[in-house]
């Protein structure tokens, strides 16, 4: 039998911070959801989640509350969705203004998200980095992640061959 | 004297520079080594170093395929781009062929570089702006049995010169779903090469150096758009393509059709149902052309039909559009989604029952009864009467006739995607016979071996895609044919990528000897039943 909507979830992240969260909250994560349903008994000890501190935990939840409700993506439409992923750049103004947050949260929010298996969750971060890369240089794209070129001699000699095949036309 | 001092002395010198310059240089290339290194640690604590290396694969291939308006960023250079930010980057975008497989076909002396790094994997090609000089589309062409999309833009030349493919694309292109071509010559050479796979096909402003029938449609071909094509179409050709692919969900037209070409006859021409039609697009066609193509198409109620801008159309022919559009999405019009014949010598009479049977909603049951060999013919015209396409159940009782060939074909009708349970009755001998033969055509079973082709699996097409349950009754020689039978299905599952759910075979158990392990790696549930048990009474 379903659960009722209301029934409330414990949860402990890796820094002892514990939430207390709406199941169908919880539910938009695939880890989470098979965990509860494995679970017959009701318990009162909290889910522990090693791999998501107490911050990152806030901001998932923040971004699973928002999208309550909305259907989760099936297995059989997995793999199409895969390949609208690559072609769909869109994020809603909502998801935008969720992930304008610094380069290390939104690192650790994808982090969480292929833990926590939060597809759509993934999706916008990684979109969201993809959309950072897009249309830069490589200078450039070092400059954006504190990258610095760590190439050998024979490394630049072979990346500026390979520059005079992309420009040969 | 004195130069010969000299000369010794700077020799001397030179000598014990040299040493401390290798010396230094060595101690040099040693700190620069230490200093990569530590550029290297560096990088790999950079908050974006966190992310494993299947989120990076996943995020470079989104930076790949976002849309670009700069050629200069086209989906291979972007890749390439990528590979020259830092050695971890390099490496791994270098190590996963998935990054790969998108070339471009501008950057002539990268193209082989695409190939090779892609590995195996299928292959998508994109090139705008394509002469006849492109010299890496011959190198690419090499291995059209990779190529999943191919998008191809001609540059047309002042005389108004398409481009036109160069004449290996006689080669099947076994992996292909995805065609777009622009600007482009299409000749009879261009379609010579099957293309089985064929889902998504759009052809703008083409030249038709040949008919349009010669157009590569497969059974599962589901988006067709033509746009402009050159010279302007002809309604009949395109009515004829359209009864090829049942398979439609989307079907877009673009200022094709010439006025004049309405003149031929096509209210000879049978009509079409494509009830997997989700979307149906026409645009800038004269109204003659609008109506008379909505009056050939039969769609399914919650068909969208959108007709824009129709030449020659004013306020007063709006009602024709309407009523053509209502006519074109028949809330009337019913699918059938499961067929019965059966084949019996002592009437010649054929029943057909129509008569509300509905099933789960759109659709209704066909029920041929009591045919004997003449009227089995006229019952093969009869289905092709109804849609294939939306069958789910077919059941075929060939009873004490020799069936024809035709009606056996017709459950391997490729314009049956859907159906899931196939029954069949009095011929199975003849079923299974068929079933290898098809096996042996699509080149899975080689003649020699009877072994399998395990290449591409779960890509070529092969009828019965979508078979859940399959019952057989009527083996001339069981041992063998259920031998036959396993091969086929083998050859099936890699095909169609899944194994079947049900296999019920209606034997005598005396007949059994150890067949009953056969199928244990095809089938996910075996039945044997005696025939007694199976057969409906009559």
């Amino acid at each position: 039998m379903a659960a009722p909507a209301t029934q409330q979830i414990k949860i402990r992240c890796n820094d002892e911070k514990e939430f207390t969260v709406d199941r169908d909250v919880l539910e938009r994560s695939v880890l989470i959801k098979n965990m509860l349903e494995d679970v017959t008994e009701q318990q009162d000890a909290p889910i522990p989640l090693p791999n998501v501190s107490g911050p990152v935990m806030a901001k998932v939840l923040e971004y699973c509350t928002h999208h309550r409700g909305e259907p989760l993506p099936s297995a059989d439409t997995e793999q199409s969705q895969d390949e609208t992923r690559k072609r769909t750049t869109d994020i809603s103004e909502w998801d935008q203004k969720f992930i304008t947050v610094d380069q290390e949260m939104l690192f650790e929010i994808i982090l969480a998200a292929n833990y926590l298996d939060i597809k759509s969750l993934l999706d916008v971060g990684c979109k969201t980095v993809a959309n950072m890369i897009k249309g830069k240089t490589p200078e450039e794209i070092r400059k954006l992640f504190n990258i610095v070129n760590d190439f050998t001699p024979e490394e630049e000699a072979q990346i500026k061959k390979e520059n005079e095949w992309a420009e040969d036309r | 004297m004195s130069t010969f001092k000299i000369n010794f002395t700077r020799r001397l010198a030179t000598n014990q520079t040299q040493e401390e310059f290798k010396r230094i240089d060595e101690e040099i290339q040693k700190l620069h080594t230490q200093i990569r290194t530590l550029l290297t640690r560096r990088n790999r604590v950079t908050p974006i170093s966190k992310l494993p290396a299947e989120i990076m694969t996943l995020i470079f291939s989104i930076v790949r395929d976002l849309p670009t308006t700069d050629w200069r960023s086209s989906k291979g250079r972007v890749i390439l781009g990528i590979t020259w930010v830092c050695k971890d980057w390099r490496e791994l975008v270098l190590d996963t062929p998935e990054l790969w497989r998108v070339i471009d076909l501008k950057a002539t002396g990268f193209v082989q570089a695409s190939l090779d790094r892609s590995r195996n994997l299928p292959l998508s090609i994109e090139f705008f702006g394509i002469n006849q000089q492109a010299p890496s589309l011959p190198l690419v062409l090499q291995s059209l049995d990779r190529i999943k999309a191919l998008q191809l833009s001609g540059q047309r030349d002042i005389g108004n010169a398409w481009f036109s493919f160069p004449i290996q694309w006689q080669r099947p292109a076994l992996l292909l779903e995805e065609l777009t071509l622009e600007s482009v010559t299409i000749s009879e050479f261009l379609f010579a090469g099957k293309i089985p796979c064929l889902r998504r096909l759009s052809l703008s402003e083409c030249y038709f150096n040949s008919d349009l029938h010669e157009v590569p449609v497969s059974a599962h071909l589901n988006t067709l758009k033509i746009a402009r094509s050159h010279p302007l179409l002809v309604m009949g050709d395109l009515l004829s393509l359209l009864r090829l692919s049942l398979n439609l969900e989307e079907l877009e037209l673009y200022e094709t059709f010439a006025r004049q070409h309405l003149q031929t006859p096509i209210h000879t021409l049978p009509s079409i149902s494509h009830p997997r039609l989700r979307r149906l697009l026409i645009s800038h066609e004269g109204l003659d052309m609008v109506i008379a193509l909505l009056e050939k198409l039969t769609t399914s109620s919650t068909t969208y039909i959108s007709v824009q801008k129709p030449r020659s159309c004013s306020l007063q022919h709006r009602p024709l559009l309407i009523s053509a559009i209502n006519k074109c999405r028949s809330r009337e019009q019913v699918f059938p989604v499961s067929l019965k014949i059966r084949a019996r010598s002592e009437s010649s009479l054929i029943e057909v029952s129509e008569d509300g049977d509905r099933v789960d909603g759109p659709g209704f049951r066909v029920e041929f009864t009591h045919l004997n060999s003449d009227a089995v013919g006229s019952s093969v015209s009869a289905c092709d009467l109804f849609s294939l396409s939306s069958l789910e159940t077919l059941e075929i009782d060939g009873g004490d006739i020799k069936i024809p060939p035709a009606l056996l074909s017709m459950a391997f009708s490729s314009n049956a995607p859907v159906l899931r349970t196939l029954k069949i009755y009095g011929v199975a001998s003849a079923f299974v016979q068929r079933l290898t033969e098809e096996a042996k055509e699509s080149h899975l079973l080689t003649k020699s071996t009877m072994g399998y082709s395990a290449g591409n699996a779960g890509e070529i097409p092969y009828p019965l895609r979508a078979l859940e349950c399959l019952e057989l009754e009527g083996f001339q020689h069981v041992a063998h044919d259920l031998q036959l039978l396993q091969l086929a299905l083998t050859a099936w599952t890699y095909c169609s990528g899944h194994l079947l759910k049900n296999l019920i075979i209606v034997v005598d158990p005396e007949d059994l000897t150890k067949e009953t392990e056969l199928f244990e790696d095809v089938v996910e549930h075996v039945e044997y039943r005696e025939p007694a048990l199976s057969m409906e009474d009559e």
